[in-house]
């Protein structure tokens, strides 16, 4: 088909390619890479050694969404970008649409990366993982992905490829995609400019947070890589891609599929039984289409092994390839309930999230910057044998990071879960840390290596870009414009004998020979419009019942609003980065109730904006809080000094909540904008709110005062941010079975579907 | 392979080499291997299958798993510890059976060590070895102390936490502790009261 000439040679164009943009994009892949890999090194150590923690700005709560924004949104982001912009142009036969927009688009994205940078050590975060930054940030964020969008789009309009090679599906489901899971995530209410409370709650955050969180690994670590995969590994190669057929399969499936696996993150949750089971269904369904990429990605190096063991950068792909085909297989294994019973919370969730991202990710980008440096300097690189260097001592990297990760997260899933003979929880929380530390050693030294071995990788490439040309060369092609009358062919007619079949059975065989695919990637309006609905309507399937299904969320009339006091609690709670740490989820397994309390309801989230359940418990779950520990004195002792109450625990320390006054008028915003969303507060409250919120600072002081038995020492306390956080912490999980505020004669009721634990005597 | 016998000289794959071609790749169009469609109509059956086991009403739910998980455990516990009772025989007997005391050592470091230390020398709440206690007055009161609270002081209520035979045997556990030597002992608070022992 392509063969056919469209056009008469009078009317070919020339054109050139914009390098240019494709290298300031691998500069600063490189860079961030550096910078998101450094502070994740520090993280790391910051587990095995507190005093790690420097201060308010540079404590674990907030580093930790620094580094998981850098390398996804910096360093994988500008990879695919850089990835994007030189394979399309190539493949497309067409010069970028705008210059400008390319432009517009890259400098918009590092002053959102810097904007990130600076923010989330600041504090302001909306709460929720990879989504972490303010509203203003996530209007640019939006905006930029538009630039690209249009600019990506736009190319595909001008192109002088007639049909759109599979790498280009993969960036096309990336951009529309990641558009509509970005902005419907982020949706949020603003108090402030630097401050917002998501517009949904509980179980519907929930939701919405790991559709998004899911799928930001769908589609920004996968579908674009497997885009990079699909370019740069045939051009690497020198191989034919094994087979097309199954590129047409497991995109489509994957496309589909993948959007509804979310709900996996959630299982033992709070979230409706029927999401969690869909979501681990279709993560099963995900395993083969997932390896369709992995085989058409290794069968495609048939009959180039030999080269494989010759050239590094092929190397760099089959370690990266076999990564993603481990991970692959690893998701849905995690996403089986009874697995993630186990393994939820646990570390093993960051083993397998960074044999994705260390091995996978780190190792595409690694593999395809090494083969466009020679092509976008112009020179050959500089230290060819560095380039094998970076290669096995990241490989060692990954191993020494991930195998102790994958130990620690076992150890510490089987200690919680582990019954002394007597049926008493053997192991007291901070045991199950402590145990840890070894192990978190262990990787801090594989996450060093493999941030050594990208500093050699940046040096090599520095000195290739010191011996670029003076001017680079920018050869001219040329290629005929694409005829504006042309229409796909016809799919060839079934081949089965006549009259063999109904007539039903022909257009079966047609479809399933996919002939008629290749028409289709002529067509690229209907493709993307094809993708979006591929995209849409799976969301939908689940996003709709998640939000009308009243009964799923059944009310509990004794869980009421937050006072303004415990607002402002937990805004600091969001700002510290508490979740990033610690749960507020029990589940309902006899393990956890046993160690945590009665298992968390539905109803007990309804007024969470945004909910705070947290994905792995490096402290200990605070669901119940205010049932397990109610001392004011042991939070401001803990606070202050997190040893001085629980020797060895590896929490920071937060003294600066003691020396900081509270902002009174946080209390107004907190609970108007709230409201704005739908938490009822009365008009009272809303009107009293500072006065509410200094009163109950007073009642928590004087708590102080009669636990210590004397003021002394006490004075500094007085109005500072630590007595909000306490009266938050008081208040967690007391609302469920306190009794009904209406009638104080009545004794203490339930919530419905609730059961308090009754032994035999009872 | 299919067709790996056809020809010798020529890599059987190449047959399947597709005309067109993007930026110089190529492409072929081998099938899918057998396997790979295999497991892929296989898990939609399985999930089908699974979904209608689970999404009709036929398996139980996660909360029906819990609760029949909870009702074994309490009855294997019920077994282990018995019927204890709240009274101050049943703490004085449990307090010296060094099996039991081991039984409680878990349950008492998951629960009470934050404030109290593992060696009940205290912390944020008081010394529990020294002879002084604040609201105790005799050994029937730690179990009363446990159940109730001292909510405004920071002792939290155990009651709908945990068992009445778990409570009682925290408290034979709390009582223990008198007389021992814990490694940081807490300033005694409250008043020195009677020996247990009648």
């Amino acid at each position: 088909m392509s063969q056919q000439p469209e056009t008469t040679p009078a009317t070919l164009e020339s054109f050139s390619y914009d390098d240019d943009i494709v290298r300031k994009f691998v500069f600063v892949t490189m860079l961030w890479g550096v910078v998101g890999m450094l502070v994740g090194v520090i993280i790391a150590v910051q587990l095995t050694m507190p005093s790690a923690n420097l201060g308010e700005f540079l404590s674990f709560g907030r580093l930790r969404p620094l580094h998981t924004n850098a390398v996804i949104f910096a360093f994988a982001g500008n990879a695919i970008f850089a990835a994007v912009y030189y394979s399309s142009q190539r493949l497309l036969k067409a010069r970028m649409f705008s210059d400008l927009l390319s432009r517009i688009h890259f400098w918009g994205w590092q002053l959102i990366i810097v904007a990130a940078a600076v923010s989330l050590p600041l504090g302001f975060t909306q709460g929720k993982e990879y989504a972490e930054l303010e509203w203003p940030i996530d209007i640019a964020v939006v905006l930029i992905w538009v630039v690209f969008a249009v600019n990506f789009f736009g190319t595909i309009a001008v192109r002088r490829e007639r049909h759109l090679y599979v790498a280009l599906w993969f960036y096309i489901a990336t951009v529309v995609a990641i558009a509509v899971l970005y902005i419907f995530n982020n949706l949020a209410m603003p108090a402030d400019w630097h401050r917002s409370y998501s517009i949904y709650a509980g179980s519907q955050d929930a939701f919405m947070q790991w559709w998004y969180g899911h799928n930001a690994v769908a589609f920004f670590l996968t579908t674009p890589f497997l885009g990079i995969m699909y370019y740069f590994l045939p051009k690497a190669a020198g191989r034919p891609v094994f087979s097309y057929r199954l590129s047409i399969v497991h995109f489509w499936s994957l496309v589909f599929i993948y959007i509804w696996a979310g709900p996996h993150h959630l299982h033992y949750t709070s979230l409706p039984d029927w999401a969690s089971t869909l979501g681990m269904l279709f993560s099963l369904m995900l395993w083969m289409p997932s390896w369709g990429g992995m085989i058409n990605g290794l069968l495609t190096l048939r009959g180039a092994w030999r080269r494989v063991a010759e050239d590094p950068i092929l190397k760099f792909f089959v370690v990266a390839i076999t990564f993603y085909g481990m991970t692959t297989f690893e998701g849905p294994l995690l996403s089986v309930k009874s697995v993630n019973a186990l393994s939820h919370y646990t570390d093993w969730t960051i083993a397998h999230v960074h044999a994705g991202t260390l091995g996978w990710v780190g190792f595409m980008i690694f593999g395809m910057v090494y083969w466009l440096a020679p092509r976008l300097f112009q020179a050959p690189i500089a230290k060819p044998s560095w380039v094998n260097l970076h290669f096995w001592i990241a490989t060692v990297g990954i191993i020494l990071y991930i195998i102790p990760i994958y130990a620690a997260g076992l150890t510490q899933g089987l200690m919680w879960r582990t019954f002394n003979s007597d049926g008493v929880l053997q192991y007291d929380f901070l045991s199950t840390v402590t145990k840890l530390t070894p192990l978190y050693w262990i990787r801090s030294i594989g996450g060093t290596l493999y941030l050594t071995a990208a500093l050699i990788g940046c040096s090599n490439l520095l000195m290739t870009w010191l011996r670029r040309p003076r001017v680079y060369d920018v050869p001219v092609y040329q290629a005929a414009r694409l005829s504006k009358s042309w229409r796909p062919h016809p799919s060839p007619p079934s081949s089965l004998p006549p009259n063999s079949v109904l007539p039903v059975g022909f257009a079966l065989d047609r479809f399933a020979r996919l002939r008629w695919h290749r028409g289709f990637e002529g067509l690229p309006l209907i493709f993307i419009v094809w993708v979006a609905i591929a995209i849409v309507v799976a969301s939908l399937f689940e996003i709709v019942p998640m939000f009308t299904i009243r009964s799923d969320i059944p009310r509990i009339s004794t869980v009421e609003p937050l006072t303004p006091l415990e607002c402002i609690g937990r805004d600091i709670y969001v700002s510290e980065g508490c979740v990033n740490c610690h749960s507020q989820m029990i589940r309902p397994l006899v393990a956890e109730t046993e160690r945590y309390g009665e298992y968390s309801k539905p109803g007990e989230s309804v007024f969470d904006h945004p909910f705070l359940w947290g994905s792995r418990r490096i402290g200990p779950d605070l669901a119940r809080e205010g049932v397990r520990n109610p001392s004011a004195l042991w939070h401001l002792r803990h606070f202050n000094n997190p040893v001085d109450t629980s020797p060895g625990s590896i929490m920071p320390r937060f003294a600066h909540l003691v020396d900081q006054p509270i902002d009174w008028s946080q209390a107004t915003q907190a609970v108007q904008t709230l409201h704005a969303i739908g938490v009822p507060y009365s008009p009272e409250t809303i009107a009293n709110a500072q006065d509410l919120a200094h009163a109950q600072a007073i009642k928590v002081f004087d708590q102080l005062i009669t636990e210590n038995g004397k003021p002394d020492g006490l004075e500094d306390v007085k109005d500072t941010k630590v007595l909000a956080v306490i009266a938050y912490l008081q208040r967690l999980g007391t609302d469920l079975n306190k009794p009904i505020a209406l009638s104080p004669a009545a004794p203490t009721v339930n919530a419905p579907g609730t059961a308090a634990p009754t032994g035999g005597s009872q | 392979m299919p067709d790996s016998n056809t020809h010798h000289n020529v890599d059987p794959l190449d047959l399947n080499l597709l005309p067109h071609g993007a930026d110089g790749i190529q492409e072929y169009d081998n099938p899918m291997p057998f396997w790979w469609s295999a497991i892929f109509w296989a898990s939609f059956g399985y999930a089908l299958l699974y979904a209608m086991y689970f999404m009709m009403g036929v398996g139980p739910s996660v909360q029906a798993d819990y609760q029949a998980d909870m009702g074994i455990f309490y009855e294997e516990q019920f077994a282990k510890l018995g019927d204890l009772q709240p009274t101050p025989e049943t703490v004085r007997g449990l307090m010296v059976d060094p099996k039991m005391m081991q039984a409680a050592t878990g349950l008492f470091a998951s629960n009470c060590a934050v404030c109290h230390a593992k060696d009940g020398g205290g912390g944020t709440g008081p010394n529990l070895c020294d002879g002084s206690y604040i609201n105790v007055k005799s050994i029937g009161d730690i179990y009363t102390v446990i159940s109730g609270g001292v909510v405004p002081r920071g002792m939290p209520a155990w009651e709908k936490r945990f068992p009445v035979p778990q409570r009682v045997l925290l408290a034979a556990y709390v009582a223990h502790f008198r007389g021992t030597t814990p490694a940081v002992p807490k300033a005694p608070q409250g008043e020195s009261i009677a020996p247990w022992n009648p």
